[in-house]
């Protein structure tokens, strides 16, 4: 009930206060777009490493057992190459749109420029969230090009979803991924009340993050009791299991537990990160603010 | 040796400031030698169901994989400090630099000496001698004289330092561009991205990438070629090509730091 209230109360705080979230939402999209040759460059930057994994798979795949057609070689690991490419692609583009370490709030908390925004009828972390969404939305509206020459380099093994349901189990998902997201992001951001440099918590959380999202590789490639552990985590549903339930890797029934596991995740952190807040705020100097 | 005074005075002083946040060090550290791990356990299990893929064993891999840890290992302990560059630029402190009595470039290079690559180094070193002794190259040079082995060895460790010189003279390149863009961090991170591009087989490359790679960003000089000596299948000419590559981009990232220099106007710091 406490979880229900917490998310119930953020979404109701949100609701009401929208145009102040809409106003940080557009000016964050202001500030990316200041140097926005930049910021093209940098989501240019995401299809080199994607360009080498799909070249290493298909030249494995290519190669297997002299075939000289790459669709006839066999499946790794039970997945065939279509299904590695379009995991590979559907991941990094699940891996852009969501955040995983935001600098800003750590840095706000360590230089006292927090003060700024307590003082304001603001919640920090709706705040926060409006910035991720407009940084995200951008991702998604630049990376269109980037992808569609990716995708059509890679169309004889790129994977369609077309099933209508499946796409509304993605929606759900990619919706409650990007709160897990940003909640992970945050709470390990708000250790910046207690130390001085976080730098090498970040470090350690960015790792954790991108392995147990399944970035380097798909989990199930892993032995099968690893991959029930990391199964228990937040970081496996936005990433992994989205992925999964594009390349129709999960039943109905499997689709439905990993939501619920999802929904669960998100209200426990919205009480974690509440409570955080409160604890950190008590211990906060507002030094140099 | 006054250069060699300098940094062995930066590195300590780097050090001491690193280790001013004892957890915070040795978390970074740890979470490095996890993600090298990560990406030998990618390799292991690629090749424990594809145990020839691409004409390569696990062992070759692992002589590919640890040359190009060691090599951005080395880069990022001794030589990235370009990547404040833009930073200087923009704060004016790059004034400060200009007027000392020191070559500027060399200053800028190691001045962040980063401890926490150390351990992607030392991993990248254990991975090559152990993909090395279990391989038929060294081992069999071993077998027939040290001579040999050591020549071996000395061959790999100059295809290294070339490697490190390329990586380093791009990256320093990219950072220069920071005086007429002030905002590189993207140019960085594609320089970066694209020489992590090392790390496979050159075989994955159609012949045009291949040459691209080869002599406009020297990708496949950095792990492959140096892998490829250990395993005594490499010419002298290519050897030769590296060493020269090397030393010409060093060559250039200097001249176009000079002339990067001269349209330099200061920010006022």
């Amino acid at each position: 009930m406490t979880s229900l209230r917490a998310v119930g109360g953020l979404v109701i705080a949100m609701y009401s206060h929208l145009p102040k979230y809409a106003a940080a939402f557009k000016t964050q999209l202001q500030a990316t777009q200041e140097y926005r040759a930049n910021w093209l460059l940098s989501i240019l930057c995401e299809g080199v490493p994607l360009l080498g994994i799909l070249l290493f798979w298909s030249a494995l795949f290519a190669a297997d057992t002299g075939a000289t057609d790459a669709s006839a070689a066999g499946a790794v690991y039970g997945y065939s190459q279509a299904e590695v490419i379009s995991y590979y692609i559907v991941i990094r583009v699940l891996n852009g749109l969501f955040p995983s370490v935001w600098w800003e709030v750590g840095g706000n908390i360590r230089s006292g420029h927090l003060a700024d925004f307590l003082t304001r009828p603001i919640d920090y972390l709706g705040y926060y969230t409006s910035l991720m969404l407009a940084t995200s939305s951008q991702y998604i509206l630049a990376t269109a090009g980037v992808l569609a020459v990716v995708a059509l380099w890679f169309r004889e093994y790129l994977i369609l979803q077309t099933d209508f349901l499946s796409w509304l189990l993605i929606a759900v998902s990619m919706v409650l991924g990007f709160a897990l997201s940003c909640l992970v992001g945050y709470l390990v951001q708000l250790l910046a009340f207690w130390f001085e440099d976080t730098t090498g918590v970040l470090t350690a959380q960015h790792f954790l993050v991108t392995f147990a999202s399944g970035f380097y590789f798909p989990l199930d490639f892993l032995p099968g009791w690893f991959h029930a552990v990391l199964k228990t985590l937040p970081f496996y549903y936005p990433h992994f299991f989205t992925t999964q339930l594009y390349l129709g890797r999960v039943n109905f029934g499997e689709a439905l537990v990993g939501i619920e596991i999802e929904v669960l995740w998100v209200a426990v952190l919205v009480v974690v990160v509440r409570q955080q807040w409160r604890i950190g705020l008590r211990r906060f100097s507002a030094v140099g603010g | 040796m006054r250069y060699v005074r300098m940094l062995v005075t930066i590195m300590s002083a780097s050090l001491q400031a690193q280790m001013a946040f004892r957890g915070s060090f040795i978390l970074t550290c740890v979470s490095t030698v996890l993600e090298v791990g990560l990406t030998l356990v990618f390799f292991n299990l690629v090749f424990a169901a594809r145990p020839t893929a691409l004409g390569w064993t696990y062992q070759q891999v692992l002589l590919l994989v640890g040359t190009y840890q060691l090599v951005e290992g080395l880069f990022r302990f001794l030589l990235a400090g370009g990547g404040r560059l833009a930073q200087l630029v923009e704060t004016g402190n790059l004034d400060m630099i200009l007027v000392r009595p020191c070559n500027p470039q060399y200053l800028i290079s190691i001045g962040r000496v980063n401890w926490q690559a150390v351990p992607r180094a030392l991993i990248g070193l254990t991975v090559v001698i152990r993909g090395a002794l279990a391989g038929d190259g060294l081992i069999e040079a071993l077998t027939v004289t040290w001579l040999a082995a050591a020549k071996g060895a000395g061959l790999y460790g100059l295809l290294v330092v070339a490697a490190v010189l390329m990586r380093y003279a791009v990256s320093y390149m990219v950072n220069t561009a920071a005086i007429w863009l002030v905002r590189v961090d993207a140019l960085q991170s594609l320089a970066a991205e694209t020489f992590s591009l090392a790390q496979y087989p050159a075989v994955i490359f159609k012949r045009g990438a291949r040459l691209f790679f080869s002599f406009v960003i020297p990708v496949l000089f950095v792990a492959n070629v140096p892998a490829n000596a250990l395993q005594s299948s490499i010419g002298a000419g290519m050897v030769v090509q590296a060493i020269l590559t090397g030393s010409a981009l060093l060559m250039l990232s200097h001249w176009f730091w000079r002339y990067a220099l001269r349209k330099y106007s200061s920010a006022g710091g």
